[in-house]
């Protein structure tokens, strides 16, 4: 086992990196003087990875869309009772998520947490699947797609990764879809469980109120030692270009919902992240209150104050997004490309960019402050290849010209689309 | 490194408390405005919130107070307005982080005071009227605000619920009124509102920070002292009445899933042991509906309960398909009937107690939830010192019998359904 403390000098943070003898990596993050313990126990596997295989495996496996939010419900229930049986005892509330990119178990308490991370140690390890239970979910996954199917905001952003992206799984719905869900049975989540419930594709993260050598002795105790069986994730080939320039959408909505993104190319890692900050940079300097194009299409009566921006990347996809809710969002769109333009020719405004950087060291600040958003970052930047306290690097590394450069790459008219849900 | 908490009385209906924690990296001012809900004056209280909360008299747009706010590394500041039983509360919320962050040797802290003193104090006025320009984009906003109502299905049935629960209720009015009286409002009348609320509302003024600064308080008190004050001390709690007859009212929506409210009154005071029943009827992943309605009978994906004291009510909130809603509906009716029939374990009670108890002592975790536990100790007519701790010994004292008797005490008043009409036309066009 190797320990190791990774310290920030700039905020006087540290946390624990242990590299756990069963294979699984391990970061704990000590707060004193907080109440509450955040623990996320998680697997780099997602709605994107739909096809896979391991070192003894000639073929690809194929497996239908929703299978990994699926399999997240199903571990709740272990073969003699349910999991938040088992957490009711200590009192934590407990909860599990599933993204483009990966599945993560959680539970929050301020009383007894060494019982709770034993709980979701154990249970994350113990699949149980039969028949019976699988049908049992199907209704209950069917109305949560029904209820996100009613969702404007939804619909207008997966129909726009549906109009940028020809063959990235990224383009599916997280939970699927009625039907493919229905394809789904006991044997083929024991499969993708096999597959991707490994400890070498899985990390576990602790903030706030904990001892890191509590957290080992619990690991030592529960963790089965496993081999890395050298798995393999796959993407059809992706072209550069975007799908289709538009997409509508109608449904009951009181304005029109709009999503105008710009397809760029993946990068991961330390890379990953620069790309990642310089374009959130680009996209505030473009969007802020205090810009120019927020201003005038504000007094114009294009936009609200739900207007927004998001960068929003992973494993083959990079997408920066334009948001929010207009009557006219053709025109939003015609001026969004219009000022891309002008930024490009002119540059960007100096002080703008200045303090965009002051306001995104301050939230990086902020995130540092509480058990939940130490935990969620922990996770995120683990995933992602990086330290948590890489946000504050970059920032204080990155430079006009860098965020110039990006804004030339990665916002191309030829390949942006809008999406939009009226009525 | 505990947290002090000191409430002091500064101007007449005018409370401060300094609330210290050393450990948190940032400092949170909120300041609550607390007045009746009235179809009148709620939409101009609004209005007035959103813009004392985006400028003031000397930053006059908020694309200047945005680029302030960024070059004070993210400093925020922000208004909201909510209901508590038949009150308006109107907050406004300024956060930056602590001076030790600051690149450039800034005083963040005093800067971002500065700024929120003017808002309130010194808004953005010019002849007895907010800016003509400012008023009229968050006009805008405004209605358009009512019109995206119904963008969020699940909010928007409760908003309808709420009219045939809460009939003839203040609190049954909308906090944004319809968009037929937005366009009518004016910057005078809603600048004159503003100026009734800094001398009528009763205001809770909240500072949590890393270290003792008594210059905030002194700065609120000063700014208080000039004015006029005649405090009106507003009713939070007000029960709703039970309906003689219960009322089932329904509305048709283009969507995918129809949603259920359904909602329980009582009369009991007994606020802990409602919320214990209320919470093993449908208030955990382990309690009744979940287990029955979701896991055992996969009718919903969603089904819960939640009980507002400040109205004497219980509400069940669901989304099922169309054809179920019978079938969810007689559940509910069900699973409430078990509760009041005391069947549920001993450790039902307690893991559910311990539930709660691991909420509430995660409060001291962060300034918001530190500030809103002692705003919910007015707002409950609770001894306004009453902490965490204090609170979950007397949750713990709950008996099952005080339980079974506040489950008893429930009786059905609305069942409403917001029924799923489905399109009959594809959906999806493509505008290449």
């Amino acid at each position: 086992m190797n320990k190791q403390v990774i310290k920030n000098e700039l905020t006087g943070d540290e946390y624990v990196y242990i590299k756990h003898k069963s294979g699984l990596d391990i970061l704990v993050w000590e707060m004193e003087g907080f109440s509450t313990t955040e623990a996320l126990f998680g697997t780099k596997y997602g709605s994107i990875n739909t096809r896979f295989r391991t070192a003894g495996d000639k073929e690809y496996t194929e497996v239908p869309e929703g299978i990994a939010h699926f399999l997240e419900h199903k571990l709740f229930e272990n073969e003699d009772c349910d999991v938040f049986e088992l957490y009711a005892k200590t009192g934590a509330s407990a909860n599990a998520y599933t993204s483009f990119d990966k599945t993560c178990y959680l539970f929050s308490c301020s009383d007894n947490y060494k019982e709770s991370l034993d709980i979701l140690l154990s249970f994350v390890q113990s699949p149980y699947f039969t028949k019976e239970t699988v049908d049992k979910e199907q209704g209950i996954i069917a109305q949560e797609i029904r209820m996100c199917n009613d969702n404007p905001g939804n619909r207008v952003f997966y129909n726009m990764l549906r109009s940028l992206y020809h063959e990235h799984p990224v383009k599916i719905d997280i939970a699927g879809t009625v039907e493919s869900i229905a394809k789904i049975d006991a044997d083929l989540l024991y499969r993708c469980y096999n597959t991707f419930y490994n400890l070498h594709n899985m990390v576990l993260v602790i903030a706030g109120n904990v001892k890191a050598d509590e957290v080992i002795e619990i690991a030592d105790r529960r963790l089965r030692e496993c081999s890395n069986q050298g798995l393999e994730t796959s993407f059809p080939y992706e072209p550069e270009t975007i799908v289709k320039k538009e997409v509508t959408e109608r449904m009951t909505v009181g304005i029109p919902l709009f999503n105008i993104g710009f397809k760029s190319a993946p990068v991961s890692g330390y890379e990953g992240l620069k790309a990642e900050m310089e374009t959130y940079v680009a996209l505030s300097v473009m969007s802020d209150p205090a810009s120019y194009l927020y201003r005038s299409m504000m007094e114009e009566g294009l936009i609200n104050a739900s207007f927004s921006t998001e960068v929003f990347s992973g494993d083959g996809y990079f997408t920066a997004i334009f948001g929010g809710e207009s009557k006219n969002p053709r025109e939003v769109m015609n001026r969004i490309l219009k000022e891309i333009d002008r930024i490009k020719t002119e540059g960007m405004d100096r002080s703008l960019y200045e303090n965009i950087k002051k306001y995104i060291y301050g939230s990086s600040v902020r995130e540092l402050g509480t058990p939940e958003s130490v935990s969620s970052l922990m996770i995120n930047s683990y995933f992602s290849g990086v330290s948590p306290f890489d946000t504050l690097k970059v920032l204080s590394e990155m430079t006009y010209d860098d965020v110039m450069k990006c804004i030339m790459e990665r916002f191309d008219s030829e390949k942006a689309a809008l999406s939009v849900v009226e009525m | 490194m505990s947290i002090q908490i000191n409430r002091e009385v500064i101007a007449d209906g005018v409370a401060f408390s300094a609330i210290i924690d050393p450990k948190i990296k940032n400092s949170v001012l909120k300041i609550k405005f607390v007045t009746e809900l009235s179809e009148e004056a709620a939409p101009l209280n609004s209005m007035a919130a959103m813009l004392i909360g985006s400028t003031n008299n000397k930053i006059k747009t908020y694309s200047e107070m945005s680029d302030k706010l960024n070059a004070l590394y993210g400093s925020s500041l922000y208004t909201d307005t909510s209901k508590a039983g038949d009150c308006q509360i109107i907050t406004f919320s300024a956060d930056c982080i602590h001076n030790r962050f600051a690149l450039e040797g800034e005083d963040i802290l005093s800067e971002m005071l500065d700024i929120a003193q003017d808002c309130i104090f010194n808004p953005n006025v010019t002849d007895g009227e907010f800016d003509n320009t400012e008023f009229e984009l968050k006009k805008r906003e405004l209605i358009e605000s009512i019109y995206s109502e119904i963008n969020n299905k699940r909010g928007y049935a409760h908003m309808q619920a709420h009219k045939y629960i809460f009939r003839d209720e203040p609190c049954a009015f909308s906090l944004y009124g319809t968009v037929e009286n937005a366009e009518k409002i004016t910057p005078k009348q809603v600048y004159d509102s503003y100026c009734t609320l800094l001398k009528t509302a009763v205001i809770e003024i909240y500072f949590v920070s890393s270290e003792k600064n008594d210059s905030v308080k002194e700065r609120f008190s000063e700014a208080f002292s000039v004015l006029e004050r005649t405090p009106q001390e507003p009713k939070i709690r007000t029960v709703s009445p039970l309906k003689t007859e219960v009322c089932n009212a329904s509305d048709k929506i283009e969507m995918k899933q129809t949603k259920v409210i359904m909602a329980f009154k009582t009369k009991s005071d007994n606020k802990n042991a409602c919320t214990l029943a209320s919470r093993i009827l449908g208030g955990t992943t382990f309690s009744k509906l979940f287990t029955n309605v979701r896991e055992k009978m996969s009718l919903c994906y969603y089904c819960s309960s939640s009980y507002v004291y400040s109205k004497g009510t219980m509400l069940v909130d669901s989304g099922v398909e169309n054809e179920n809603t019978e079938k969810l509906t007689a559940e509910v009716v069900n699973q409430l009937d078990a509760v009041k029939n005391g069947d549920f374990t001993d450790e039902e009670l307690l893991n559910t107690k311990l539930y709660l108890v691991n909420s509430v002592r995660s409060v001291n975790d962060s300034p918001s939830q530190i500030v809103a536990w002692y705003f919910n100790n007015y707002c409950c007519g609770e001894k306004l010192s009453l902490t965490p701790d204090e609170h979950i010994e007397k949750l713990m004292a709950v008996t099952r019998e005080e339980v079974t008797e506040a489950a008893n005490s429930f009786e059905l008043d609305t069942v409403y359904v917001m029924e799923a009409l489905e399109s009959s036309e594809s959906q999806e066009e493509d505008d290449e």
